[in-house]
């Protein structure tokens, strides 16, 4: 019953924009061995476009034709937002979330890994104004042939808290 | 030249990561029992294994930068051990616990794509996840040198070192190991992967933990413990005459294959794993016989046994994100080509089924149901007690004083039942951790009191203790599993 009762729990209330604020996301997958940029797993962007929607922040998820080739060169977070920024239009806020995934060790049958996510949400004008969140993700992948794509994706329910709550710190600012 | 190539790096500042698994349970048991509901994994992992814990540290010396072709190196540390506070009888001492692993790793050296470690060597191709077990472990008893070559469709392993300590302990001889596997992908839906693993104990003159062989050592003899007796009864005061030792050497080996399939329907994954060993020998007991110690290397009698593991375990999506289903199978054969007369560990065979299903009431909160057969059987006898005065059997079902077996039973058969509910913070998965559990587990064997207690095993406890005949037993656990 216990058991039962913690299951449903409602989970808190979060921190909901006063007026629609439209949010281009930008989730990114870069790897440590190569410098191939794409999307990150779609488990991860309906995980955040989830958390967008729950705080009034309509998501519009930017392909990674608009950005994959730009960012292989730019590697710095501040630069993507710019170019981000100057790519979307008629947008409040940008979402920018890097992800890339480490292996670590094998452990006790399964694949450690550590996913590795720099989150960034700034006002589609001002890169001045973003504010960021660092974190580190880890994920048990359970066979050898799954690599960065899959630890990403086991990352996006803890990936997507972690943005959120970095969402509710900059709407609680704003 | 790769110290000088790491030494040649900018020294990047980064933190250590920590990673582990702990399992911790109480499981009381009110039939006697010491918290587990049957004696081993074969008959599924869960409820039959004690309080377990890992740490591993990796501290990134050089880290690895995204994109980046530079040299990475880091230091890998893993701590283990099966004892919790409270929760077993070891309660927690750290002597129950030690450094399995230590080694270095580096990449981006003389080599594109390549591993270097340094360090323990253990790999394995994956996981038997119900039973908890790796048939396909490399390397786990050797410290030395290895090279990973990985890219999306292969990972080559080379390596050689020492297994010595692991095999002899304080009593350490060299046991130069060699070994390498490889690991296909053939596509996405497809796997193969083989290897192997040699150990060579060297004849070394004058070495008394070398390997030897004494010469005329009968098996029912060392068995019994009555070598020299017998040696003595044949050669009345002619102790000195006892045969030394003549120095030889071992080899043994290990082949290992996995071959796995998956990603199409409700299939997530089928992984096919087997292993064949020739067992390492051992190298000497020691007998005392009138106050004298003899020490009889063993050698000979001990370098024909084998053991052949082959394992499955399929994972299958029946309604995704309702109902997920593992199933499992393993079969064993252990054979002592040197003992033919007595029970062992190393002459029995063994298979076994067990299947899970998951069932998800909510994403966090699941119904688990668990059920495994198995048969275990003894190639040189009975050596399992079927029922409560089974203590006066042994050879053919008769009380023999002088008999090799055990009981009054060569087969022992195994059937457990579990289920219970489950609470998976993170959300649906049978191998989604953390898990918190509450769960009942029933076993029925044909062995009487099949499960870890503190029954009586001799006849001078039977007279004082009694026995009663119990072959179905029960468990209530609650417990927890986490890997981080």
């Amino acid at each position: 019953m216990l058991w039962l009762v913690l299951g449903c729990l409602a989970r808190q209330d979060v921190v909901k924009a006063t007026t629609p604020l439209p949010t281009v996301v930008a989730p990114v997958m870069g790897y440590l061995d190569r410098r191939t940029v794409e999307a990150a797993p779609d488990g991860l962007i309906e995980a955040l476009v989830g958390e967008l929607e729950l705080r009034g922040l309509p998501p519009t998820v930017v392909g990674a034709d608009r950005w994959a080739e730009s960012f292989e060169a730019k590697r710095n977070t501040t630069h993507r937002l710019e170019m981000l920024g100057d790519a979307v239009g008629g947008s409040n806020l940008v979402l920018l979330v890097e992800t890339h995934a480490t292996y670590f060790s094998q452990m006790n049958g399964r694949y450690r890994w550590t996913v590795e996510v720099v989150a960034t949400v700034a006002p589609a004008n001002a890169t001045d104004g973003a504010l960021s969140s660092s974190f580190a993700v880890p994920v048990f992948l359970d066979f050898y042939h799954q690599r960065e794509t899959e630890a990403v994706g086991a990352a996006a329910a803890v990936v997507a808290r972690n943005v959120g709550a970095l969402l509710d710190e900059y709407l609680g600012g704003l | 030249m790769l110290l000088v190539a790491l030494l040649n790096q900018p020294a990047l500042a980064s933190g250590a990561e920590i990673g582990g698994y702990f399992r911790v349970m109480t499981r009381p048991d009110f039939q006697g029992g010491d918290g587990k509901l049957g004696y081993w994994n074969l008959y599924g992992r869960l409820l039959n294994e004690g309080p377990y814990a890992t740490v591993e540290m990796k501290l990134p010396i050089l880290e690895q930068r995204p994109a980046s072709s530079e040299v990475w190196t880091s230091v890998h540390m893993k701590v283990e051990g099966g004892s919790v506070g409270n929760a077993d009888s070891g309660n927690g001492n750290l002597s129950n616990f030690r450094m399995s692993q230590l080694y270095a790793e580096a990449g981006n050296v003389l080599l594109d794509r390549v591993t270097w470690r340094v360090g323990s060597l253990e790999t394995y191709f994956g996981d038997l996840g119900l039973y908890d077990m790796r048939p396909t472990t490399l390397f786990q008893d050797t410290v030395g040198l290895s090279a990973r070559y990985r890219d999306e469709r292969a990972e080559l392993l080379l390596g050689f070192g020492d297994a010595g300590y692991a095999l002899r302990g304080s009593e350490y001889m060299t046991v130069f190991s060699p070994g390498a596997s490889a690991r296909f992908q053939l596509g996405r839906h497809v796997q193969l992967g083989l290897g192997g693993q040699l150990y060579h104990e060297p004849e070394v003159t004058g070495n008394r933990y070398a390997p030897h062989s004494t010469p005329g050592l009968d098996y029912e003899d060392v068995l019994r413990g009555e070598v020299v007796q017998s040696f003595l009864e044949d050669n009345p005061g002619e102790a000195i005459a006892f045969p030394d030792p003549e120095p030889t050497s071992n080899t043994s080996y290990k082949a290992v294959a996995t071959f796995g399939f998956g990603g199409f329907g409700p299939l997530v994954w089928n992984s096919v794993q087997a292993s064949y060993q020739l067992v390492h020998p051992d190298n000497f007991v020691d007998e005392t016989y009138e106050g004298e110690t003899y020490t009889l290397y063993v050698t000979e009698l001990t370098d024909e046994r084998s053991v052949l593991v082959v394992g499955d375990e399929v994972q299958l999506q029946l309604i995704p994100g309702r109902l997920d289903m593992a199933l499992a199978g393993l079969w064993g054969l252990h054979q002592d080509g040197d003992n033919a007369i007595a029970p062992s560990s190393d002459a029995r065979s063994y298979a076994s089924a067990v299947a899970r299903i998951q069932t998800y009431l909510s994403p966090t909160v699941h119904l688990l149901i668990e059920s495994s057969l198995a048969r275990e059987i003894s190639t040189n006898g009975n050596t399992y007690r079927n029922h409560q005065d089974s203590i006066f059997e042994n050879d053919a079902g008769a009380s023999d004083p002088r008999g090799l077996e055990y009981g009054d039973s060569d087969t022992r058969d195994t059937w457990q039942g579990k289920a219970g509910f489950v609470l998976n913070p993170l959300g649906p998965g049978i191998y989604t951790r953390p898990s918190l559990r509450l769960l009942y587990g029933l076993q029925h064997s044909t062995q009487n009191n099949a499960f870890g207690n503190s029954f009586v095993e001799d006849l001078d406890q039977y007279n004082e203790f009694g026995n009663v005949e119990r072959h179905w037993h029960h468990v209530l656990a609650l417990e927890t599993e986490v890997w981080f």
